[in-house]
């Protein structure tokens, strides 16, 4: 119970305690402003670098955590792809060969390889690139990190969308993309979060779709132990971008553009990890679907 | 307080000292400056700093921010001295020789972190 209730606590606990760190930063910082005066320049240099050092280990557990999703996936996409063969195998049905589609595992293997080879080494230049145009602002490389985001995010929102159209298409979703079904609750997600909240909301109609399809077959709870595995890393990396967007958000008044400006942009490009760790667990979850599906179709049971 | 009231004696004992013996001045400043100053930091400066590096225990790299900041306010004393006798390059030697110290002792504490941070980008290769 206590390791359960610390997985939960954890992010939240290292949250605040960042912002406390940064108050007290930030009052070092003015004491040094006020008492020595003359060499602000320099002051400002160190602190910036300071808070690089400091806040590297958060960002650093950030990739972290998105490595290990996507060694875990590795191999349950290992382990799940002699099942699925097999069970395909045994069970000759019309409706099987007919679900059956390797294109999709051949997709998620192709996201995997994109996320490990292209997405993650480009954020971290991005990053780079942000630190460095912070640390020396003559030399500017802001246009180039912005680039590099609005591109990852791009190719990241046009994967989900193919992801979910190669379902529907497939016949393996009883999704149907009905926009009218979205609540007014969903839309301040939306609208609220920067960049992913409608990532956010697609994850969550969707599950609100496939929960009363499938719960009929393998129980509420099962869905939900599954659903919450699949976004946790996901919901940890946004917990860390948004303390950095806070972090920017409080320390401005206190201090100049420079420092802010540096959270910020850190802050945007951990939301964009942020959008790749939601896609593998879309990515997860739709496996577990067709999964269960399968499951589903040999038993007899109806869809 | 006491600060004060000595600085105000300082300045009378210097006029008078400047109207008598006016080749002498400049070193008795001098020397005057030294005495106020080792006062002002043994009493002051020095259970300030003892003080925030108490209260900031837990911060990490708050001592070195703290001798940072109190290298920095020597180096502002003595240049001012320097200056106030004319000797504006010696005191831009200072300057550098204080902040590269600065840069040096920064550099040695915060290598660790930096090798942290190239891992990170050693194991994305």
């Amino acid at each position: 119970m206590q390791t359960i209730y610390s997985i939960f606590t954890e992010p939240i606990q290292s949250l605040l305690f960042s912002l406390l760190l940064v108050a007290i930063y930030i009052l070092m910082y003015l004491l040094l402003l006020a008492l020595v005066p003359n060499e602000t320049v320099l002051i400002e240099q160190l602190f910036i670098i300071l808070f690089i050092v400091v806040f590297a280990q958060n960002v650093v557990d950030a990739f972290v955590v998105l490595y290990e999703l996507i060694a875990i996936l590795q191999n349950f996409f290992m382990a799940i792809l002699p099942i699925m063969s097999f069970m395909l195998l045994t069970i000759q049905t019309v409706f099987t060969a007919i679900a059956w589609n390797p294109i999709i595992i051949i997709f998620v293997q192709v996201i995997l390889f994109v996320s490990t080879h292209v997405t993650i080494p480009a954020l971290v230049l991005a990053l780079v690139f942000d630190v460095c145009t912070k640390i020396y602002p003559a030399i500017s490389f802001s246009k180039a990190a912005d680039l590099i985001r609005s591109s990852i995010l791009s190719v990241m929102i046009a994967s989900v969308v193919a992801l979910t159209s190669i379902l529907t298409l497939s016949g393996i979703a009883f999704i149907q993309l009905n926009d009218a079904l979205r609540s007014p609750i969903k839309k301040l997600i939306e609208q609220n979060i920067p960049l992913i909240g409608s990532l956010i909301v697609e994850g969550l109609s969707f599950f609100q779709k496939t929960q009363s399809t499938v719960s009929t077959f393998v129980g509420l709870s099962f869905l939900t132990i599954i659903w919450g595995a699949a976004f946790y890393p996901a919901t940890v990396l946004l917990l860390h971008a948004l303390l950095f967007k806070i972090i920017g958000a409080v320390i401005e008044p206190f201090t100049n553009m420079r420092m802010s400006g540096l959270f910020d942009d850190v802050g945007k490009t951990m939301f964009v990890l942020c959008a790749v760790a939601f896609l593998l667990g879309f990515a997860i979850m739709f496996i577990v679907l067709l999964f269960i599906f399968f499951m589903q179709m040999s038993m007899g049971g109806k869809t | 307080m006491i600060a004060l009231f000595a600085s105000v004696i300082y300045l009378v004992l210097f006029l008078i000292l400047k109207q008598t013996m006016d080749k002498l001045h400049s070193i008795i400043v001098v020397i005057a400056f030294f005495i106020f100053f080792q006062f002002v930091v043994r009493e002051q400066l020095i259970p300030l700093w003892q003080r925030l590096a108490v209260i900031f225990n837990n911060v990490p790299y708050s001592k070195g921010l703290l001798f940072t900041a109190l290298l920095f306010l020597l180096n502002e004393l003595i240049c001012q001295l320097l200056d106030q006798f004319e000797y504006e390059a010696f005191a831009t030697l200072v300057t550098l020789s204080i902040r590269m110290t600065a840069v040096l002792y920064w550099i040695n504490l915060l290598q660790p972190k930096f090798q942290l941070l190239i891992q990170l980008l050693e194991r994305l290769q």
